[in-house]
């Protein structure tokens, strides 16, 4: 294999950082599993890396990507077809990619926002959010004070809006109004 | 902004308020916030939103990009040729099982016992230099300038990936500039790494640590082949592997007689008896013992270069007032004090 410069490997490091978990994750919907996903989007990348030298990292790379495992998902699926009473899967529906790209853009924008958090903060965001761990839990866990625990969370909620922001403004969710009860 | 103060965004209990922790009393507070101006009540929707959103990740798989980056290298660059064996050498895998399995052999022993186990297929030389200094050139023509029982093994030919060699003992690096191919010296558990650089390794069998110490350039320091963790030092810097610690400490090096054992040049400014015997011992392979806590801390300055040793034991005598005796091969140190 001929060496790559220095610059394309670093530049290819840094695409598959930024996007292997987002794809798993869109792979996942297709495919339903993760091991499966998770060889779809290596060997997307493989493929991938065996053609960088014809790569323009100055434009957009990641439509080529979602697209490749697309692809990758729903050969596999077509290869390994299975037919039980609940699950029949109708060889004339198509699965349209358009159906899974509109929320994953959303999980791709917040992936990339929580992945840039500063390190003890993103652990911290993690440990609350996503593991609903109170406070005073996430306190004792990493040996620190609550109110380090809380100046953590605001930083991350500030963090959060201002690279959100620009995506919070188009979306309309449902909110619960604490301040309706009168 | 009516009266011109400025807008203060109350982030604690908002991230309270949002994580389901606040009190009825810090409730209150919100409330009290919110009536103070109609542009924080959109505040606050939108660090609601941000809430609401980062829960569409909860309960997806993460994954250690680390991992999976390798594996990924691992896909693009496959060695499955049974002759190139020191690539997989060079691997995670095999070091990782090898040092599991090896955990009792001895250093020095280990690629000979690599060599026994894959037989001729490849060809690495071993070298020791037994009788006192050695200088060698590898085949990439990095110099490594051996200190009397260090052992160091390479092949015959260096893989197209990397440089790698193993070494017990203390020795000199030389490292050629290659950044296509780092030079990775494992010894014990730790890897030491580098692009081309210059570099001092005290990496003796029976010692509980493994010190490095940097002339010129930069090195990087981790265990077995996790690069995670590594650290790095620079010229003028020290690490310290602790072997059972499984640690590595950075300092500043405050020896600068480290490179004496191979330039015979030493510079002592103040420094104690002890520091003094102890580079004393590392150039002329001699054990000292100091007899006495008197003298432990007395201090000398003065240079030798490319001197004997009884010349130097000589003006140590006189400046010092204390006397050496040789006693079955070790030296030992005796005086009134200072």
């Amino acid at each position: 294999m001929a060496t790559l410069p220095n610059t394309l490997y670093a530049n290819f490091e840094k695409l598959f950082r930024d996007y292997f978990t987002p794809l798993v994750w869109y792979s996942m919907k297709i495919v339903k599993d993760q091991d499966t996903a998770r060889e779809i989007v290596h060997s997307v990348f493989v493929k991938l890396w065996e053609k960088a030298d014809t790569i323009d990292f100055t434009r957009p790379v990641k439509p080529y990507l979602y697209t490749s495992v697309y692809n990758g998902s729903v050969n596999y699926l077509r290869d390994h077809k299975k037919f039980t009473s609940e699950e029949k899967i109708d060889p004339g529906a198509a699965i349209q990619q358009h159906d899974h790209l509109e929320t994953q853009e959303a999980e791709e924008r917040i992936y990339a926002a929580i992945a840039s958090l500063p390190d003890k903060t993103r652990e911290i965001f993690e440990l609350s959010r996503f593991e609903n761990k109170k406070y005073q839990e996430i306190a004792d866990k990493l040996n620190i004070s609550v109110k380090t625990v809380e100046a953590r969370m605001s930083e991350a909620l500030k963090l959060l809006r201002v690279k959100l922001s620009d995506y919070i403004k188009i979306l309309i969710i449902i909110t619960i109004e604490l301040f309706s009860r009168n | 902004m009516k009266n011109g103060k400025d807008h203060i965004i109350p982030l604690e209990l908002i991230s309270r308020f949002l994580s389901g922790e606040s009190t009825d009393k810090e409730n209150d507070m919100l409330n009290q916030w919110l009536a103070e101006s109609p542009e924080n009540a959109g505040i606050l929707e939108e660090y609601r939103k941000v809430w609401a959103h980062t829960g569409i990740l909860e309960g997806k798989p993460v994954f250690d990009l680390d991992d999976e980056w390798q594996h990924f290298q691992e896909n693009v660059n496959p060695s499955k040729k049974e002759n190139d064996l020191w690539n997989f050498l060079a691997g995670p895998k095999f070091f990782g099982s090898f040092y599991r399995m090896a955990a009792v052999v001895a250093m020095g022993l280990i690629l000979g016992y690599s060599m026994f186990y894959f037989g001729k297929q490849f060809s690495t030389t071993s070298f020791q230099a037994q009788l006192g200094k050695e200088r060698i050139e590898l085949p990439d023509g990095s110099v490594v300038i051996l200190n009397k029982g260090a052992e160091i093994t390479y092949p015959e030919k260096f893989s197209k990936d990397n440089r790698l060699v193993s070494f017990s003992g203390e020795a000199f690096f030389q490292i050629q500039k290659d950044p296509e191919r780092p030079f990775i010296i494992r010894s014990n558990n730790l890897s030491i790494r580098v692009l081309g650089t210059s570099f001092n390794v005290k990496a003796q069998p029976n010692s509980p640590e493994i010190e490095v110490i940097v002339n010129t350039g930069r090195v990087a320091l981790y265990e077995g082949s996790d690069r995670k963790n590594e650290k790095n030092i620079i010229a003028g810097q020290k690490a310290v592997y602790y072997k059972t610690l499984n640690k590595i400490s950075v300092s500043e090096n405050t020896n600068p007689n480290f490179l004496a054992w191979t330039t015979g040049k030493m510079i002592f400014d103040g420094s104690p008896l002890s520091e003094v015997l102890e580079v004393l011992s590392s150039v002329y392979h001699k054990k000292f013992i100091i007899s006495s806590e008197k003298i432990k801390n007395c201090r000398l300055t003065v240079s030798f270069e490319n001197q004997e040793l009884p010349a130097v034991l000589k003006i140590l005598e006189t400046t010092l007032d204390i006397e050496f005796t040789e006693n079955a091969g070790i030296m030992q140190v005796d005086g009134p004090g200072c």
